[in-house]
């Protein structure tokens, strides 16, 4: 029997000496940590993008603009609108289109502006939810996946314990720290992914009430115009 | 179709990303290396052997004084020949004088000689007053461990006889008092090096093989585990009296 005087408890050790099945675990839940760390910071600059668009676009609109000037803007620009102006332009495209078609009441044209709207914003929140679901996954299943990791190293450990004569805390110890390892690391994936999904999809659900003012807005002035 | 924003920040949340698992393995690393202290390391001596006890002297004996400077003997000087009645009564004083002083210095020699002899012979006697400690300590140090050696020597010497006494078969040795006298060998183990041999017999040759199979039988002995114990145990007289 090998003595172990003092029992390596660094952590490359510790990682390099768990079971195959914790190490494996170890590595998803890595994986997993860094996918929802990306998306974290990916929704984090894409929402602050589309806060600040949003504030921009209603003070130009709101700023008592000219509406064919402000979608001439959109439309001759390099970059494709998003968020807010894309629902502005979609909705004055169809508004314009149905506009010049004849016989059609106020009626029919509000309602096709406000469908192509309605679709611009589908589209839009969509876009903004991406990837907000595998932060839910991750935060709601990585805890269980370390757990795993952790309760299959105490088997393992309790197992090398049954070979052992006289059983001492030094036997199980390092086995346990080791299979600990995953649950921090289900920990670490799991806190920040819920975290950042709450707040992301509170985020979300307030720009989405945002578009969805801002289309009953407009339409109302659209109607009023068409008249 | 619209591109999404979040396209656009790919590289930069990869890295932060980067950053932050980075941030986390330095924790782990960093963190659980610190909290594993280094036990104290412990110094083992192995002794083949237990040391025989030095009976050193708890007391340096005491440096000799460097011995003094060997007065120098001075052939004391013959009393000055009989003045001439012609010397003036001045010289004659000079000399009187001179002739006590040389009285005087001769006198403060002795005494120094004396007292030197005197502090030699104290640390003489000091010396072997020490000599005669250690060899008292080193006496009651032996005695001590040869009367514990003894202990040990007989407890085991019962337990090898008790032994070999349980598996003998009595039946065959007769009513009458059979004496018997084996030499065995020992191994460190404790096993049976070579065979036992008959040293005396009791006159039954069954009595004899009783005996001889019960030291086989009980192979291997119990021995004391002290390697300085044991050297008593590496041939041994064993007497059997199988039926008291």
């Amino acid at each position: 029997m090998k003595i172990e005087a003092t029992p390596d408890f660094s952590f490359l050790t510790m990682l390099a000496n768990a079971s195959f099945i914790v190490q494996l675990v170890m590595l998803l839940l890595l994986v997993a940590s860094f996918m929802s760390w990306l998306f974290i910071f990916q929704k984090m600059f894409a929402l602050r993008v589309a806060i600040k668009q949003a504030d921009e676009f209603e003070k130009e609109f709101w700023g008592g603009a000219d509406l064919n000037h402000i979608f001439q803007n959109l439309t001759s620009g390099r970059l494709t609108p998003r968020g807010m102006e894309k629902i502005f332009e979609a909705g004055f495209r169809e508004y314009a289109k149905l506009k010049k078609q004849s016989g059609l009441d106020i009626s029919s044209v509000m309602d096709g502006t406000r469908r192509a709207m309605r679709a611009a914003y589908q589209r839009e929140v969509d876009a903004l939810e991406r990837k907000l679901a595998f932060l839910a996954t991750v935060g709601s299943v990585s805890p269980y996946v370390g757990l795993f990791g952790t309760v299959w190293g105490i088997m393992n450990s309790f197992r090398g314990l049954a070979n052992v004569g006289q059983a001492t805390l030094a036997h199980v110890a390092p086995g346990i720290a080791e299979a600990l390892i995953a649950t921090a690391m289900g920990l670490f994936a799991a806190i920040p992914a819920v975290i950042a999904y709450n707040r992301y999809t509170h985020d979300i659900d307030r720009l989405a009430i945002r578009y969805e003012s801002f289309m009953e807005e407009f339409s109302n002035i659209l109607q009023r115009q068409a008249r | 179709m619209i591109a999404p924003a979040a396209d656009h920040y790919r590289f930069q949340s990869g890295a932060l990303a980067l950053l932050v698992h980075a941030a986390f393995f330095a924790l782990l690393i960093f963190g659980i290396t610190w909290q594993a202290k280094e036990p104290a390391g412990v110094v083992v001596d192995l002794w083949s052997n237990l040391p025989t006890p030095e009976a050193k002297p708890a007391i340096k004996p005491v440096e000799p004084p460097p011995p003094a400077p060997e007065p120098i003997k001075k052939v004391a000087p013959k009393p000055a020949p009989p003045a001439p009645v012609k010397t003036p009564d001045i010289a004659l004083k000079e000399k009187r004088v001179q002739e006590e002083k040389r009285k005087q210095e001769q006198m403060k020699q002795e005494q120094l000689k004396k007292e030197q002899l005197k502090q030699e012979q104290t640390r003489l006697a000091e010396q072997a007053r020490q000599q005669q400690a250690q060899a008292d300590l080193a006496r009651r140090a032996q005695a001590q461990q040869s009367a514990a050696q003894q202990s040990i020597v007989n407890d085991y010497t019962g337990r090898i006889q008790s032994k070999i006494q349980s598996k003998l078969n009595k039946a065959l040795c007769g009513d009458g008092k059979p004496q018997l006298e084996f030499d065995i060998a020992l191994l460190p183990t404790g096993q049976l090096r070579g065979n036992p041999i008959l040293r005396k017999g009791s006159g039954l040759a069954a009595c004899d093989k009783a005996v001889e199979n019960a030291i086989l039988q009980s192979d291997p002995l119990p021995v004391p585990p002290q390697p300085e114990a044991f050297s008593f145990f590496r041939e041994l007289h064993l007497k059997f009296r199988p039926n008291e």
